[in-house]
Parts: structure tokens; sequence; C-alpha cells
């Protein structure tokens, strides 16, 4: 018999095939543009518009924002073509052709796999690049001295959660009660660390492990994996343990536990910097230059003309607006007031919002563009290649089974590849500029700083506290925005919708996360520009999470958490982190940008719960009248009696 | 293969997973009985005012599905009906399909005949004048149908998804450019209203244009339906649809609908409008394959080198009575409906391709027969010029 899909059966010539292949390009090139929209017109408007800065570097970041949708367009396209049906492919032959242990060594290998494909380290290094050796000793060694160490935990801690989360589906253990004991659990070792300042220091870090371990491609090869287990694994009873989700969230618990097991050990050996055991040869002098670095703290101040002076000397008259400072003297308490003797008392011109712009450029010339999509290339290949060919493997040498379409998953796998390269050169020529600038100019609402392309500092535009609750609602719409885009969101959504036969619109799901995500974020820059504990702001949340898993019911406990291990991509990290670290560096005391991650993960589980709770409420109508009618006699029995 | 002297019934229940989990050991007792499990979404509106605007509310439901021989049907019928409390408002359906020239593979069981005994028997009358009308359209347009449907006095239509096979995959490597999933609507009426109401979701598709979707009839042997439509404000005492209900208990039939309320507007049927600018198809049969997912494949090409038009394929989780385990779960295989609706000329070439093909590895799981469509709505290319109209006429 002729195979039709090794045969086609209609020759096309160039026009036909231009005339198919446009409408697919077209809905989903624009299905790209549809979620990134939002974040691009948004940081526009608001580099422009409120903080009234020059957007540098405006053609790259054109021309990276278009190469986004475009890889973006291939990824989604490689993700539903080739890396999801052999995730699927695999968890469906898996229960019928192996054992338990195979299975599970399998699911482990997996989990350990992708960490390394996905590393997340260069995130956690960049946001603790301001960490001092001095402040944070503990912090420090375990992202510079023990950073390898730091990767295996994690890699271990996702490898055993994919593991039970497997497992999970054989016996049809509920998410709620593996979640809520380990979150507990979690809240209990934070409480412990919070405690001690040396242990203290590492909470943001372990925290965000937990959301930046899940990258766009781990997510949805293991989100296919447990769909594939489910598709041919029932137990007959309900408790959702059957909806092929919950691994994502266990991969996001247990790396928690995993580096907060490690800094406890590196605390107890006094291995790390400045403690007895240390071995490194870091020296303080590495770290303390930062000191030193901050920018010229002087406005550009308009000098007060002769012509002013004189006035001022013949009848004390100063001009318009002015400003008075003291300076020096020795300042003593007496009876309640403080007395200042022999100050020098200085009277300045009020500084006034004139600026000249220097960084005029449109394309940073100091990375070239070869090297970009050199180095975005080899980051895709390292994510993709050896997590596809280890399943392949599997798949043909363990489990003995060929693949059901290898030309699809065949171009699938090469659009994922492409796609994550052009996502990748996109970001560093779009976003990461775009974000980077703005994250680092946002302060500006609230302290004097000296942003991009200008010669001199500005700020605060806003006085007191408005400046910092206008950098936090700037957060807010930051992260919904990028939350909106992000392809493991994209994909989970799409997952959930399918799944669920449309009884869970994507739609539904992908605001309710970015509301979510826009909550955590806005209150990690409240975190930031307050200084406050992590623990406190982690604590009420997290408990708050508890509750209202124990009342959702068991499908959305799925959808929700794992919704939280998804939200933190590559392209909310940029920009929270540049942001977060732009605020930190304003604030005293602030050394690093942990934290806002572990926050934006908190935020999505309280939506997605809280919608969870509205529709079952909702559809409890249905359900009343149900029962109703069932208390009710049956009218032709009333009417026979 | 060979055609199977029975005839055979496919049953068809619709429930919510509460009580299809219910249901299912009691229906697979049986050694060699066997079901398929569909994942399905039930559709509601709300009718609070300012919920109207708010996309339909969607419970998940299960289908289940059985192969059951003709004489045994009635009885699992009733059962269904039994067990899962269906006479009750907002429970379920159930109704069973007559199957004509039903094959089976050399490797798959048909349902056991049994003695009656173990089935629990209903107390409650069955209808025999119900029609089922299926509507297969993109995602997008499927809450406008479902909508429309409800409007016209219809229950929540199912919603399950398939996959449009057959056109595309004849493309080579630009197969990939086909959409992902569809959706299939699934009404159950009264035969006296099935042509307005397949007319309304007709028009609310807009079925005569090129690529919107496909619609079709089958008949129904028996069955009985109480799935829900509105959420209702709380301040209602009793709904419209109790009441009905109420009303149908007293009546003992639901014939009086049609003469008591449906003729205030003049014509019968209120509000549904002349259907429009529908190509008509004749002598159509629905032909429908059920093979193992790693088999579909094999099967789909068999079918569509002999001239199958198009295929439409859904999987369902396969169930069975015997089964390996692992953990503490069941684990089960996956099946494949692949449905296509054509001529009877060529649903009989096709039978006798797979028939040929009887004694191949992956045909000897496989089963099909054909049902009868009296009423197809879509676009045929060429056959006329879709901008003009052309009434829509019953076959057969």
């Amino acid at each position: 018999m002729a195979n039709l899909m090794d045969n086609p059966r209609y020759k096309l010539g160039f026009g036909d095939t231009l005339r198919i292949v446009w409408p697919y390009v077209k809905r989903n090139f624009m299905n790209q543009v549809e979620g990134i929209w939002f974040i691009v017109t948004y940081l526009i408007v608001f580099q422009l518009l409120v903080l009234q800065l020059p957007i540098v570097y405006a053609s790259m970041i054109a021309v990276g924002i278009f190469i986004v949708a475009l890889g973006l367009m291939f990824f989604m396209e490689g993700l539903r073509l080739g890396l999801m049906p052999l995730g699927e492919e695999i968890g469906s032959v898996l229960p019928k052709n192996s054992r338990m242990p195979v299975i599970l060594v399998f699911a482990f290998l997996l989990g350990a796999g992708a960490t390394f494909a996905e590393p997340a380290i260069a995130v956690l290094k960049a946001a603790g690049s301001g960490v001092k050796a001095t402040d944070a000793p503990l912090l420090y060694s375990l992202l510079n001295d023990f950073s390898g160490q730091l990767v295996s935990s994690v890699g271990v801690g996702v490898g055993f959660a994919v593991m039970l989360g497997v497992l999970r589906f054989f016996f049809a253990w509920p998410l709620k009660y593996m979640a809520m004991p380990a979150v507990a659990m979690l809240l209990g070792i934070s409480f412990y660390f919070y405690q001690i300042p040396v242990l203290n220091d590492v909470l943001g870090l372990a925290w965000d492990c937990g959301a930046v371990t899940t990258g766009p491609v781990t997510v949805p090869l293991v989100l296919a994996l447990g769909i594939g287990v489910c598709r041919v694994v029932s137990s007959g009873s309900g408790g959702g343990g059957h909806s092929g989700f919950g691994i994502v969230t266990l991969a996001s618990l247990f790396p928690i536990l995993a580096v907060l097991l490690l800094s406890l050990y590196h605390y107890n050996a006094d291995d790390y910097w400045g403690a007895e055991n240390y071995e490194g040869d870091v020296t303080v002098a590495t770290a303390a230059p930062l000191e030193d670095e901050k920018p010229q703290m002087e406005k550009a101040l308009e000098p007060i003309s002769m012509i002013e002076f004189g006035a001022y000397l013949q009848d004390g008259q100063l001009p318009s607006d002015y400003e008075l400072e003291f300076r020096g003297g020795e300042a003593q308490l007496v009876d309640g007031k403080i007395e200042l003797a022999n100050p020098e008392v200085v009277i300045q011109k009020l500084y006034k919002r004139e600026f000249t712009v220097t960084g005029g450029e449109s394309w940073d010339s100091s990375t070239p563009l070869a090297d970009q999509l050199w180095q975005s290339l080899t980051d895709a290949l390292r994510a993709i290649i050896p997590l596809c060919l280890f399943l392949y493997i599997v798949l043909r040498m363990v489990l003995k089974q060929r693949l059901a379409q290898p030309g699809d998953v065949g171009i699938g796998v090469t659009f994922a590849l492409v796609g994550m390269a052009l996502f990748g050169l996109g970001i560093a020529l779009g976003l990461t500029p775009l974000g980077g600038q703005l994250g680092s100019n946002v302060p500006v609402a609230f302290a004097e700083i000296l942003p991009w392309g200008l010669d001199h500092v500005e700020g605060p535009l806003f006085d007191g506290h408005w400046g910092k609750f206008a950098a936090i609602g700037f957060a807010f719409f930051l992260g919904y925005g990028a939350t909106l885009a992000e392809p493991a969101l994209n994909a989970l959504g799409d997952t959930v919708e399918r799944i669920t036969v449309g009884a869970f619109r994507k739609k539904l799901l992908m605001q309710s996360v970015a509301l979510g995500v826009a909550v955590g974020i806005a209150a990690g820059v409240l975190k930031m520009a307050y200084n406050l504990p992590l623990f406190w702001m982690l604590a009420p949340s997290y408990s708050l999470v508890l509750v209202l898993t124990f009342f959702a019911p068991h499908s959305f406990v799925n959808f929700s958490w794992d919704s939280a291990g998804v939200t933190t991509g590559p392209i909310t990290v940029p920009l929270v982190l540049a942001m977060g670290l732009g605020v930190g560096a304003n604030v005293p005391g602030v050394s690093d940008g942990f934290g806002i991650l572990a926050l934006a993960s908190v935020g999505p589980i309280l939506t997605v719960l809280t919608v969870g709770l509205y529709t079952q409420h909702a559809q409890r109508n249905e359900r009343n009248e149900e029962t109703e009618e069932s208390e009710s006699p049956n009218p032709t029995e009333a009417v026979g009696a | 293969m060979s055609e199977h002297p029975t005839d055979f019934s496919l049953v068809t229940a619709v429930l919510p997973n509460s009580s299809a989990a219910r249901i299912t050991p009691k229906l697979l007792e049986r050694s060699g009985a066997n079901m398929l499990t569909w994942k399905a979404r039930g559709t509601l509106l709300q009718d609070h005012w300012f919920k109207r605007w708010l996309p339909p509310i969607s419970p998940i439901k299960s289908m289940l599905q059985m192969l059951v021989p003709n004489a045994e049907a009635g009885r699992v019928v009733s059962s269904v009906v039994e067990d899962a409390r269906l006479h009750q408002q907002a429970t379920g359906a159930v109704f069973s399909t007559p199957c004509q020239n039903t094959f089976f593979g050399n490797a798959s069981k048909p349902w056991p005949m049994r003695e009656g005994a173990e089935l629990s028997k209903s107390g409650h009358d069955l209808s025999e004048n119900l029609t089922a009308i299926f509507c297969i359209v993109g995602p997008r347009l499927s809450d406008r149908v479902a909508k429309a449907a409800i409007r016209a006095g219809a229950h929540g239509p199912l919603v399950y998804y398939s996959e449009g096979r057959g056109l595309r995959d004849r493309l080579g490597w630009l197969r990939i450019t086909k959409e992902n999933e569809k959706e299939v609507l699934m009404v159950l009426t009264e035969e006296s209203q099935a042509d307005d109401l397949f007319a309304t979701m007709a028009n609310a598709g807009e079925l005569h244009l090129p690529g919107r979707g496909f619609m079709y009839r089958l008949k129904i042997n028996r069955g009985l339906f109480n799935l829900p439509s509105r959420i209702t404000p709380h301040h209602y005492d009793a709904n419209m649809q109790q009441i009905i209900h109420a009303i149908d208990h007293l009546n003992g039939h639901k014939h009086w609908r049609d003469q008591a309320v449906f003729e205030v507007g003049g014509g019968r049927g209120v509000g549904f409008e002349a259907p429009k600018n529908t190509t008509k198809l004749v002598d159509q049969v629905c032909l429908s394959t059920f093979a193992p997912r790693d088999d579909c494949q094999v099967v789909m090409d068999c079918l569509l080198d002999n001239g199958a038009p198009g295929l439409s394929m859904s999987l369902a989780r396969y169930t069975a009575n015997s089964g390996a385990n692992l953990g503490q779960a069941r684990v089960s295989g996956e099946f494949g409906m692949l449905r296509c609706i054509t001529d009877e000329v060529t649903a009989a070439r096709l039978r006798d391709a797979v028939a040929q093909e009887k004694d191949t590895a992956e045909f000897e799981r496989m089963c099909l027969f054909t049902n009868a469509v009296p009423m197809v709505a879509t676009y045929v290319p060429g056959a006329k010029d879709y901008r003009e109209a052309s009434p829509l006429a019953e076959a057969s």
C-alpha cells in the first residue's frame, strides 16, 4: 500500500505553495505579535512619555523585536510539531513497554539533564552581580566558589521532582497533598534561615532557583511527557492525579529545598568566604571597587550669573527659584534642637529639567551581529539537541519503538532550533537593551541617577514615596506584559486548553497568570524599594496560597501551581532583573536582585486558584438545580397518587 | 475480517466525570466488554444580565461509547439511565445509534452477548424519535454555533476535539500548515425540531462558505437526554426547563411542545430563519472506523487511497475489563475514531478495500461500520458558486 505521507499526491508549483504557506505564516506570526505588542508598546510609551527620556539604539531594538516575533513563531510551531509530540510519544509508550524502575530512572535523567541544558546560573549570577563578599559571604561563595555545586544541586532537585511527578501519576496522589506539605516545610526551613543573618542572605537565591529552573524547552517537554503518561494510565478514582500536570510544580519546589540544604551544608562546614575553612582565592579587593563606581551625583545646575549675584549683593534679592544648603559645621543637640556651628551656607538656583542627549546612537556597535547570532545559536543547540537526542535514543533503544511521524518531528525540532536561535538573538538585540535602559531609568522616579544616553544626572521626578510607588506601578504592567509574551506559558495555555477540551480557555489562563505575575513583581519591587525582608513577604503569600489550595478543586490546583513554574522565562527575567537591580542600586542596603522572581511565582498561583474557586461557585448553580430536582417528588408519581 | 452477522448499535453516554467513573466498572464487569472514553466539554449560557456577554461556561464531561449488539442495546441504555439517574435534571444523556455493515478485525472482540439479569432495568421510558446533529467547525466558530443552538431551544452542545485529516496530508511537507484542532459539537434533539435546529446551526456557522466546517445528522434508535443549557439567576423559583420537564412528565410525551408553544409565531419554530445557501448532498452515509492509535495512520492511508474525501480523526481512551496494571493505575490503550461522510458507492468501495487488508497486522483490532445520514451541510467546491442561494433540502 502506498504511503501517503511519503508520496505526496499533488505536485504543487511555487505559486500554489506560497498560497498555502502564506496564510499559515501570517496566522502564526500574528499570534506572536498579539503576545508581544503590549509589552513593547508599553516599554516605549513609558520611556518616552512618562520618564521623558530618549530611547538609545532605537533601530537595533526595532529589528530585535521583529526577530523576537519571528523566533517565537518558529519556536511555538516547533513545540507543536516536534518537541511536544516527542515527549507525548515517550510518555504514552513508557508505561506500556517498561517497568517502574526504568521509568523512574528515565524521569530523573530527563529532569536533571534539562537543568544542565538550560542553565539558570547565568541569570542567578546576573541577579547577584552586586553581591559583596563582605555583606553576604555565604551568598557570595555560593555564586562564585560553589556555582558548580549550585547547578548540580538544582539539577538533582529537578530530577527528583520529575521522578516523583511521574510516580504520582501511577498512584493517583493528588498534587494538593504533595505541594502543601512541601511548601510548609520550605517555609519552616526559611524561617530558620531568616533568623541567622548569614543564611538569611541566601533565601532570595534559593527561592529564585525554583522559579528560574524551568525554561521554555523543559516545560513543554515535561508537560508533554506527563500528558503522554496520562493518556494511557487511569486509576478509576478522580482526584486530579491524571490530568498530566504537576511535574512543573514539583520541579519548582524541589530546587528550593536543594539549594537550602546546600547552603546549610556549607554553613555548617564553615567553608564559605571569610569563614574558617575557606579555601577559595577571592579577596575583598575584587568586590570592593564597586563602591566607587557611583555616577557623579551632581546635578547639572544652572549657575547663578554675575548679574544675579550683583543684584543679590545690592538688595539681598535672591533669584526667583533657589535652594539653600548648609555644608559643614558641627551639629549639636541643644535643648531638643539641632544647632549648627559655623555652617557654610550655599545658595543655588533650582535645577531645571533641560538636557541634551549624548547617546543618540541607533545601533550598539560594541557587539557585532555575527557574535550575537553565534552565541544564540549555540545556546539553542545546547538547549534542544541533547534533550531531543536523549529522548529519541530512549525511544529507539530502551523502548524499541519507532516514531509515529518522524518527518513532522524532524521539521518540528528544526523549527524549534531556528526559533530558539532567532528568539535569543532578538532578545539580545531588542528586548534586553530596551528593558535594560528602562529598568535602570525607572529609579529616576524616586532617586537621582544618570540615565542612559544623557550627559548628567536626572531625577527624582516625584517626591518621597510617590516616586517609589510609580516604580512599583511600572513593575506591575511590566510583569503583566512580559508574561503574556512568555513562550513556556503559551505552551502551557495551549496544553491546558487541549487537555480540558476547551473547558479552561488559554486566554483565561494567560490573563489570570499575567495578572498574578504583575502583582508578584510589583511586590518584589516593593521589597527592593523599601528593603523589606523576603521571608515576611513569602510567608504570608504562601500561607494564603496554602489556604486557597486546600479549598480549590483538584484540576485547578494542578494548573495554577504549574503556571507558577513557567512564568519566569527568557522574556520576563532580563526585564525584571534589570529593573530590580536598578531600583536596588538606589536604595541603601540592597545588594542583590534576588526575591523578585520568587514573588513573581506566588502571584499566579493565587490568581489562578481564585479563578478556579469562582468557576466552581458559578457551576454550583447548575448543581443546585440538580439537587432540588432530585429532592422534589417525581411529578408523575405525584399525579398518580 | 468479515461482515458480522448480528446488527450492532453504537451506545453513547454523555455524563459528568464523576458519574462516568462510577458507571464504567458496572458496564465492564463482564469479560470481553470494552468501551471508549472521550474527553468532552459541555456548554452553558449564563442568564445573569452582565454575564450574558461572557463566554459560555464549559463543564468537563465524559463521553462513553460502546458497540453493542442490537439485542443488547436497549438493556445497556436503560441500565445507564438507571445508574446515572438520567431522569433527573442536568445529569447527562444516553442514546443508541443503529449501525449497518459492521466489520470486525480478526483480533477485535465484539461486545459479549449476555443475559440481561445483571444490568439494572429502568422504569423510565426512552424517547424513540430523537436525532443527533454533529457539527465540525474550527475552535473560533464553535462558541457562536453553540450559542445559536441554545437560543434555538437545544441543550448546551457537547464539544469534543477532532483532527481534520485528508486534504493537507497529501501536500508533502506542507501538511504542517493544517490547523491544529477542530471541534465537534453534538446536539441531541427531537426529530420534529431537528430540521430547524440544523438550519439555525448551519447559518450560525456560515457553513455555506468554503473552509468553515461540516454538519450532519444521525438517526437515533432510542435514548434519553437531560442536558442543561443555561445557568439562571437564583431568584427564579423554577426555571423554564424544569417546568417544561414537569409538563413532559405529566403528559407522558413531548409532542405538546410542538403544538402548544411553537405555533405562537405562525409557522412552527419561533425565531428560526430559513436556511440559506447551503449545498445539499444526497444519499450519504457516515463511515466510522475504530482502530488503535498506532494503527490509525495505516488505516487512514488505506481509506484515503481508496477515495475517502477527508477524515475527521479523534482519539479516545480504550478501557477493557482486562488490562495491565502499573502502580495503582490501570494502563489502557488508545483508540482513534476515523469518520468520513461519503456517498454509498464510495463507502462500499472503502469497505471492500478494508476487507482486502484484513490479514495485515494493523487491521486486526479495528472495526468499521456505517450509519445512514439523512442530512448534510457543507460547502462543496465546484458544485455551485457558493454566493448563489440554493435551498437546503432534506436528502433521502
